[in-house]
């Protein structure tokens, strides 16, 4: 294709750019705004005077506990993601390489339940988890999102790639399938474990119905659940719209940070792992 | 020998099933169970405090002579017809401007476009209903709009066929990204000398070029696109829940929403809609396999 960078293609992308950024802009806008002016002023972008102090009025004056939101939101997001990922790495291990009896028809059950989304079995893990006493821990939030079959997937799938001499020579040589798995296929497994770490994590760090459903206790919300509570208490009882933006800025920095360091390895692994399929 | 060889086929199974049994143990009881038992509870009449009392298929019938229920079925249909294409179609042209090898600052254009999928619906919903409120004041976007001489529609209480339109811009923000990061992905796996060849047989323009070699040679990737965001549009929550709560007067309420408002007071209906949405999904997954069958991958 052409090389030059012509005119209008940097135009057009320059619109873009600034359109993709203005949500960005206008956060920040709103999160420096009087909680007045952030209500009754919407159509502004930054107002004449700027109040740095909302974000710490977040902590302080908001009907919500951010620190402790913050610490429920990084326990259950790093452990879904690490669970996730050991989980997935050993089951696609075996169901690549190991040919143990039925492993192609158990392999095509865990296939077809990628079509299910949570969003249909809330109403049954609901009552499950709500029988077992388990609404309000961290078990509710961690231990049934541990088992997902996508990251299982992606885990077979790159470990079909990986040439099979070196695993044989281990093998004939007396090593075991886990040695074989922990010495050399998990220390390989660079590309499927950053494209499951972070859809995983962005995942969990923003979810808020499975969140929503399974706590009613404030001091096991996520900070997701808080805010979206800001949200909907704010417009009926004491509009708090600035303080409600800073908590959004605060909120979005672990997975703006995350991102910023993964992204480059992320869109390798999406080359090298057919994220596409 | 032939001893010997069973009882090695024995034990590799049985290693094989140890490796396996952790993610067993937790798709059967968190994902094939529920699965069962959305299917017990849809034939069943149960409120979150009552005991359930077998009813076959009432909440079916229910279901089906519930008007919200086929509004909710438009719904979903009008979402997905919106967001899968915008999202895709944004995410192939994004990819296109950032391809080119030498391109101006092309690192910094990629994040822009892409770092908008680290910011959760929660967030990005309150975000774009406060930049596209149009009552009782109105935001950037209405003002800018009004102020053209132009009238923005009241999406938030009169103009409610609007509404979804608002999710699906904030979605498309959200989501376009991901696309063209798929999409650089298909494109950099083509073959330069279709390129090269296509040149010498004649094809001049790059519109041309984009017609006859790119666009066939990215059919698979924009295959497993429309086939991942289909499922992932249809079981959008957050997004409704955040900016309309699937109103006004009902027009953002998707099934899937459908299913939340049910819960808990109706968990039956809940569930029934859940099942008929599960047969939905499955049913538009394989008629896009099906309408796909022809095509050949060329790479």
């Amino acid at each position: 294709m052409k090389t030059k960078n012509s005119p209008i293609l940097l135009v057009v992308l320059f619109i873009l750019a600034v359109l993709f950024t203005f949500p960005f802009v206008y956060l920040m806008g709103g999160a420096l705004k009087t909680n007045d002016d952030a209500l009754t002023k919407p159509a502004q972008i930054i107002s004449g005077s700027l109040h740095f102090e909302n974000f710490a009025a977040v902590f302080t004056e908001g009907q919500i506990d951010i620190p402790i939101q913050t610490f429920n939101s990084f326990v259950t997001t790093f452990a879904v993601t690490f669970g996730q990922i050991l989980v997935a790495a050993l089951a696609g291990y075996a169901f690549a390489r190991i040919k143990f009896i039925g492993r192609d028809p158990l392999f095509l059950i865990f296939l077809a339940t990628l079509i299910v989304p949570f969003e249909l079995l809330f109403v049954p893990l609901y009552l499950m988890l709500a029988k077992w006493g388990w609404i309000n821990t961290y078990a509710a939030l961690i231990i049934p999102s541990l088992g997902n079959p996508f990251a299982i997937f992606m885990f077979r799938q790159f470990f079909i790639t990986v040439p099979k001499e070196l695993e044989e020579a281990m093998l004939i040589d007396g090593a075991g399938y886990l040695r074989v798995f922990w010495s050399l296929m998990l220390p390989l497994s660079g590309p499927p474990t950053i494209s499951i770490f972070i859809l995983t994590w962005l995942a969990e760090w923003s979810g808020l119905l499975k969140q929503m459903l399974f706590t009613t206790d404030k001091n096991m919300w996520t900070l997701q659940v808080g805010l979206n509570f800001l949200n909907r208490g704010a417009q009926v009882t004491t509009p708090t719209i600035a303080y409600l933006m800073a908590g959004i800025v605060l909120a979005s920095i672990p997975p703006i940070v995350m991102f910023l360091f993964l992204q480059r390895r992320f869109v390798e692994s999406v080359a090298q792992t057919g994220l596409k399929g | 020998m032939l001893t010997a060889k069973r009882l090695n086929k024995f034990r590799v199974t049985v290693t094989g099933y140890s490796f396996v049994l952790p993610a067993i143990i937790l798709v059967s009881i968190f994902l094939l169970y529920p699965i069962g038992f959305v299917l017990y509870i849809s034939f069943h009449e149960w409120g979150i405090l009552g005991k359930p009392e077998f009813v076959g298929f009432d909440n079916y019938v229910r279901i089906f002579k519930d008007k919200n229920f086929w509004t909710a079925l438009g719904n979903t249909a009008y979402y997905l017809i919106l967001a899968v294409p915008s999202q895709i179609g944004i995410g192939l042209l994004l990819a296109f401007l950032v391809n080119k090898k030498n391109l101006f600052a092309r690192g910094v254009f990629r994040t822009i476009f892409f770092i908008p999928m680290s910011v959760s619906f929660v967030a990005a919903g309150i975000i774009f209903s406060w930049i596209l409120t149009a009552t009782p004041m109105s935001g950037f976007l209405p003002n800018l709009i009004n102020n053209l001489g132009l009238q923005f529609p009241l999406w938030q209480t009169t103009d409610p066929g609007w509404a979804m339109v608002m999710i699906v811009l904030m979605n498309t923000w959200k989501s376009a990204g991901y696309c063209m990061v798929i999409y650089l992905a298909g494109l950099q796996s083509i073959n330069n000398d279709y390129y090269e060849a296509a040149q010498i047989d004649g094809v001049k323009n790059d519109w041309q070029m984009f017609r006859f070699i790119t666009w066939p040679l990215l059919a698979p990737t924009t295959f497993l696109l429309i086939v991942s965001t289909t499922i992932f549009t249809v079981r959008g929550f957050e997004p409704i829940f955040v900016m309309t709560q699937g109103g006004p007067a009902g027009a953002t309420t998707t099934l899937v929403y459908y299913i939340f408002k049910k819960f808990p007071n109706l968990m039956g209906v809940s569930s029934a809609a859940a099942i008929f949405l599960l047969l939905a999904i499955i049913m538009l997954t394989a008629v896009q396999y099906w309408g796909n069958r022809h095509s050949e991958k060329y790479y």
